[in-house]
């Protein structure tokens, strides 16, 4: 404890030094800033300025007149040490009297949500114009919608990733430009420009793999047996293509562009297991491209049509058949490639050079009917650079034939393109620049359309594309331009640049106006674009970018797999979307009777069976246990550390995403929890918390944290449901699970259910948390103390409308907050 | 005969080479100092860096030195570098906590230290610390860094052919043929200086116009605080100066060498003739090195796929093969010589690096080497205990003549008689601290890269400082 002490000291000291405000050795003046609630003042009082007030200033810390200005950095920094010395009970030193438990947490609390506006107070501030960059995604989007390119944002080559607040991934002022964006922006434009405005038709590709190639094998000892074009690939579950001479999927692309992959083949199925699936992974792009469930009689193989995008040059595809099944080792009964497989029929009927050793593991019993999910494949193909027009529509729209060549086209085609991507008019300085560079480079040698397209790899570049510019010097009002709000609504609901009747509205004048807005707003959330909103704001609110952030151990939990993870961060997506299109209400997302459910997460449950690969509208039974966003199988796992669930974690979550009431940080010097000793009886991890409810300095903050996340407790690291507790250390049989709890305010809880029931009953609070985090993500900025009322106005106001979703967007589209800076 | 290798590096320099019986000389050059580069870096002495590969791990029984300290006794494989005594340091109990039980996929993390997926996963590298070197010395040179192997290209994830990760994880291609590399290193630019300046000024242009255009804005906005759009356009600016630093090179002639120079690399050495062909290749990263054209090399002598055979010694099992000896003494007896001829080939190496002067300096001693693989017991793929040998950098702070040996303290002696055990220590590493990280972080910090740490270094190897 001292230690702690004595580093609080000295780090109070250097945090003195770097100071040099004018709290320290100044007449004792009032504290300015954000006035504490009596409480506070009173613990100041009682528990701290003896030490460090006006008479004595121990660590050279002075309480009383340390500013409250929590934006400031240094202040907050200041207050942030004070909170961990009370958090930790570091203060008041041992041998003063201690205050309540109740009363330091309170006290640190206060100090925490001062700390938490500040924070935000900083980050969402805003200067006469602001600056908030695109993120990579919807950079992608809009290259898309501009030029008709496809850009792989997240590929090696592409743009570095967006640093994320507390999961949103969009916020202004977090993500920043360094040198290495500007290369990687100049780069993409370069290529994207490439692809759209070829200076040369690329030569088409003509590819195509047989077995010879896929598997590799003998060609004479097959056509000695007269099956030379009979063999086929048998791929086990688990296995890739092992290939021959040239190699399996070994293709080098002539030109950037589309593509296309065909596979022919079959997948049979066995009657009561999983489908085989076919996996199609870019090795040098770290992307996969393709990922289905394939079942078609070997007689009647389907051929799979697979589009992927990507860079000129040599690339290698993995395929593989991803379903559990024997081991992949060589030895362990998998075929060789000596053996040829042609049908199932004839590996049945002879067994000689074909069909499977004797000593193989078996794919198919003797009546031919599937035991293991395997494919049988015929070829791959891949054609492309897929071209639906020559020259390119960009070509033909930006450089059509019989133009002059000169200056004036070049303005022609300049002023528009820049005025589309920059999502506003241009000023006749702005082209006048762009023009200069033309005439520039004409003078360099270069011709007319390269030239003219070094004015458009400006306009890319340029801050009015890479941003969201919002203000002007001119302008002193707070209200945005038609033009910034129609940007600013585009990329809330559908993450790309306006189209086409945003813009002439912008251009009309009449965006703003009440019965054409709602219009637009209800549009353009029934257009196919608003998936992109209802793929990431899930993602951002709910942190999904956490699920499988620690692999699941493959010894503990043998079942998770690729095909679950993906299944379970669109369970979130899908039942968000099913709550927007079918006008639900966001009580809906504590608790619901339906779920959005594939045949891979049906099985992850433990339901009645569900087919196929898409999410489908499911209803639930009480028994089932699930219901509402909190027993998710995405939400219960993000939380979890690849061994174990972590239910304090899980607190945390819920918390955060929905009350929007994040709690205090630990102290630094919590001990880990000990394992049980072999001759103990096993304990479950709440028996191990105990410390959480015993000690009254951990009890104050925990007590708030804990319950809710222990009522989950029935589901484990991975999101299923349990009774017990499997633990390895200890002795004697598994505990049974308690998940029961007590809220703050007293009310009591038997388990997950009934604690769902009880946040129902909350739903004021867990509306006004949810209006808050949509607003972050629409505005793209933390929501401060200024915008309390502006928020508690929505959220009163979608109340009346039973909270409906639609109702929630709308009401924020319509509202100030939204419209204005 | 003297080898002049003049002081004053940026302001102006003139110089010759003699060695390889040829002449170097390169015309008065003028000024190329990056634009905010301070006076004193023009005074600064060139700081290099070269790491050699070698694939499969070795011998381990016969390469392991037994005695730690200054008096160690070079193993057999090892004798060829007896004269080097004075210039090299060998280490032993190293490892790569990331590249345990990888098998090959070691070469790809070998300079990065990196965990790469081999089951399926994501194939994310990420930056090899010879890059990290190269950003700090680009602006001196001509080309950043050079990427030599036994096989052009990148390879292939967890079979690669080049040691170097860019800082995106995207591999850098290697060249494998030393005309091809020569021809780059002295040649005409591909498509001529023209083509590369006409890329340059294009690239330059439009980031002033996006500059400028930005410019404006910021001009209206006053006395602001350090913003997005500052932050924006220092980027770009930042972009604009590298571009011009690109372009003044091509101000500058390459040096022109004597045809003698330049016949020997014309040559088409057949891989065949493994030690011709070694040689030849330490015989190019020396001129480039002396030469000025680059201070960070990393060359691949053989990818865990493919490392020579030796006809000429009457091997004529790839490294691959021999590696995997499951015990047979005849063909550990060969995979000791092959260890023991690329041994001789990196003598040679040295050999030219101490003869070529630098003023009164040796080229080798302003020249960092790394030596060894990121497998030490092929046969079963042991990754800990990794054959290494750092050599040179004596007159930048590196003192030799010792075996810094991790493993000693903990384990006593030495007992290659009993193959087991010794397999075990080049399997589970002795020393957990004893991180390959921690010397390439030594490398890192004496070619001023502003690091603390590298990937998961815990720390400098003290021993190699003087």
């Amino acid at each position: 404890m001292s230690r702690t002490a004595q580093s609080a000291r000295s780090c109070a000291a250097i945090l003195i030094l770097l100071c040099g405000g004018r709290a320290w050795g100044a007449p004792a003046e009032a504290a300015t800033g954000v006035a504490a609630p009596w409480s506070a003042q009173q613990f100041l009082e009682e528990h701290c300025l003896r030490c460090h007030g006006e008479k004595k200033q121990k660590g050279d810390l002075r309480l009383d007149t340390l500013e409250r200005d929590f934006a400031a950095p240094l202040t907050a920094a200041h207050w942030a040490e004070v909170l961990e010395q009370i958090s930790s009970g570091a203060m008041p030193p041992e041998d003063e009297p201690q205050p309540k438990a109740e009363e330091a947490a309170r006290v640190a609390e206060w100090i925490a949500t001062q700390l938490k506006e500040g924070e935000a107070a900083r980050m969402a501030k805003r200067e006469r114009v602001t600056f908030h960059k695109l993120t990579r995604e919807e950079y992608a989007h809009t290259i898309r919608d501009l030029l008709g390119v496809n850009f792989d944002a997240a590929d090696p080559t592409g743009l570095p990733e967006d640093t994320s607040w507390q999961g949103f991934e969009r916020i202004g002022s977090v993500l920043t430009v360094a040198p290495a964006h500007v290369e990687k922006h100049f780069a993409a434009a370069e290529a994207i420009l490439g692809e759209a405005l070829p200076t040369e038709k690329p030569k088409p590709l003509v590819w195509k793999r047989g077995w010879r190639e896929l598997r590799g094998g003998s060609l004479e000892m097959a056509k000695e047996l007269g099956m030379e074009d009979k063999v086929r690939v048998e791929v086990w579950p688990g296995s890739s293509f092992n290939g021959g001479p040239p190699g399996p999927i070994d293709v080098n692309l002539p030109a950037t562009g589309d593509y296309v992959m065909r596979i022919k083949l079959s997948g049979l199925k066995p009657p009561k297991g999983r489908a085989p699936r076919v996996s199609v992974y870019a090795m040098d792009l770290d992307r996969l491209i393709w990922e289905q469930d394939v079942v078609a009689p070997e007689d009647q193989p389907v051929t799979l049509e697979i589009p992927f995008h990507a860079p000129a040059g040599p690339h290698l595809f993995r395929f593989t058949c991803e379903a559990p099944g024997p081991s992949n080792l060589p030895r362990a009964g998998r075929p060789d490639g000596r053996r040829l497989f042609t049908t199932i029929k004839e590996s049945l009927a002879r067994d000689s050079a074909v069909g499977r050793h004797p000593w193989q593991t078996k794919l198919f019993d003797d009546a031919g009917v599937p035991i293991l999910p395997f494919l049988i494949v015929d070829s791959v193909e891949i054609e492309g650079p897929l071209l639906p027009a020559w020259p390119t529509a960009v070509q033909q729209r930006l450089f059509p034939a019989g133009g002059s060549g000169d200056l004036a086209q070049a303005r022609e085609i300049v002023a528009p393109f820049a005025e589309r991507a920059f999502r506003r008019p241009v000023r006749t300085e702005e082209v006048d620049r762009l023009l200069k560079l033309v005439e520039s480079e004409m003078k360099s040698g270069e011709k007319f359309e390269s030239a003219v397209k070094s004015a458009l790899l400006a306009v890319l570049c340029a801050k009015d594309f890479l941003y969201l510019v919002e203000g002007s010097m001119e302008r002193t009002d707070q209200r945005l331009t038609d033009w910034e709000l129609a940007a600013r609504l585009s990329y809330f609901l559908w993450s790309t640049m306006p189209d086409e009747a945003l813009l002439e509205l912008a251009r009309k004048g009449t965006l703003r106006e009440p019965a054409i807005l709602r219009g637009e707003v209800a549009r353009m959330l029934r257009d196919p674009k608003a998936a992109r909103f209802t793929t990431a704001f899930p993602r951002n609110w709910l942190q999904l970018e956490r699920v499988g952030m620690f692999p699941p151990d493959k010894k503990l939990y043998p079942d998770y797999n690729a095909h679950l993870e993906k299944s379970m961060i669109e369970e979130a997506s899908a039942f968000f979307r099913e709550v927007l299109e079918k006008n639900g209400t966001v009580r809906e997302f504590l608790d619901s009777d339906w779920a959005m459910l594939n045949a891979r997460l049906a099985e992850h449950y433990g339901l009645p069976n569900v087919a196929g690969d898409a999410l489908q509208r499911v209803a639930l039974r009480a028994e089932d246990h699930r219901g509402g966003l909190l027993t998710q199988a995405g939400v219960l796992s993000l939380t979890s550390d690849g061994q174990r669930h972590r239910p304090v974690h899980r607190g945390k979550w819920v918390l955060e995403t929905i009350f929007n009431k994040p709690p205090p940080p630990p102290p630094a010097n919590v001990k880990p929890i000990e394992p049980t000793p072999p001759g103990q009886p096993k304990a479950t991890l709440r028996m191990k918390l105990e410390a959480h409810v015993s000690d009254a300095n951990c009890a104050a903050c925990h007590r708030k944290i804990d319950p809710l996340g222990l009522a989950f407790d029935n589901y484990d690291a991975v999101g299923r449901w349990r009774t017990a507790e499997k633990i390895k250390e200890g002795s004697g049989e598994d505990p049974k699970i308690d998940a029961s709890g007590e809220l703050p305010d007293g009310r009591k809880f038997a388990g997950g259910a009934e604690l769902k029931r009880l946040l129902l009953a909350d739903t004021d609070k867990f509306a006004a948390a949810f209006t808050e985090k949509l607003a972050t993500y629409a505005l793209r900025r933390a929501m401060t103390f200024d915008d309390r009322q502006a928020l508690a106005a929505l959220t009163a106001q979608s109340k009346t409308l039973e909270y409906r979703l639609p109702a929630i967007i709308e009401g924020l589209v319509m509202s100030d907050l939204f419209q204005q800076r | 005969m003297s080898n002049i290798l003049q002081q004053r590096w940026l302001l102006s320099r003139r110089h010759f080479l003699r060695g390889l019986g040829a002449t170097v000389a390169l015309p008065l050059l003028d000024c190329m100092q990056p634009r905010r580069s301070v006076a004193a870096e023009a005074a600064t002495k060139p700081r290099r860096s070269v790491f050699v590969y070698i694939p499969n791990g070795v011998n381990v029984l016969t390469w392991q030195i037994t005695k730690a300290g200054r008096d160690y006794e070079l193993s057999a494989p090892l004798k060829p570098l007896e004269k080097h005594r004075e210039n090299i340091t060998p280490i032993s109990g190293l490892h790569h906590p990331g590249g345990i039980g990888t098998a090959h996929v070691c070469a790809d993390l070998w300079l990065t230290g990196a965990k790469l997926s081999q089951e399926g996963g994501a194939y994310r590298n990420s930056i090899s610390c010879d890059q990290l070197m190269a950003e700090v010395t680009s602006k001196q040179t001509r080309f950043s860094s050079l990427e030599l192997s036994i096989s052009a290209g990148v390879g292939q994830p967890n079979n690669s052919t080049t040691l170097s990760w860019s800082r995106d994880g995207v591999p850098l291609p290697a060249e494998d043929n030393p005309r091809t590399v020569f021809n780059r290193l002295f040649g005409e630019e591909p498509g001529g200086v023209d083509v590369q300046r006409r890329r340059l000024n294009r690239r330059h242009s439009v980031l002033d116009t996006v500059h400028e255009d930005a410019k404006t804005l910021r001009r209206t906005l006053g006395g602001e605080d350090r913003s997005k759009l500052d932050e924006y356009l220092t980027a770009v600016r930042e972009v604009e100066v590298r571009t011009e630093r690109l372009d003044s090179w091509l101000n500058v002639p390459k040096p022109k060498l004597e045809p003698a120079v330049g016949e020997k690399f014309q040559r088409n050495v057949s891989r065949a003739q493994a030690g011709e062909y070694y040689r030849t290749m330490y015989d190019l990263i020396v001129l480039a090195l002396r030469t000025d054209m680059t201070r960070v090399i990393s060359y691949m002598s053989g990818s865990e796929s493919q490392g020579l055979a030796i006809p000429e010694i009457g091997i004529s099992q790839t490294r691959h093969e021999l590696s995997h000896h499951n015990g047979d003494p005849e063909v550990m007896a060969r995979l000791s010589k092959s260890d023991a001829f690329i041994t001789e080939q990196f003598g040679y190496f040295l050999d030219q690096l101490s003869t070529v002067r630098d003023g009164d300096e040796a080229l080798l001693d302003r020249t960092m080497v790394l030596f060894g693989s990121g497998m030490s017991y092929g046969h079963s793929h042991g990754n800990a205990n990794l054959p290494t040998i750092m050599a040179g950098g004596r007159a930048l702070g590196f003192k030799h003549g010792q075996h810094i040996d991790y493993n000693l303290p903990k384990i006593g002696a030495y007992d290659v008689a009993n193959a087991g055990a010794h397999y075990n220590l080049c399997h589970k590493p002795v020393n957990d601290q004893a991180h390959l990280s921690n010397l390439l972080l030594t490398m890192l910090q004496k070619m001023e890269v502003n690091a603390e740490k590298f990937v998961d270094s815990l720390g400098p190897v003290s021993e190699l400082l003087a």
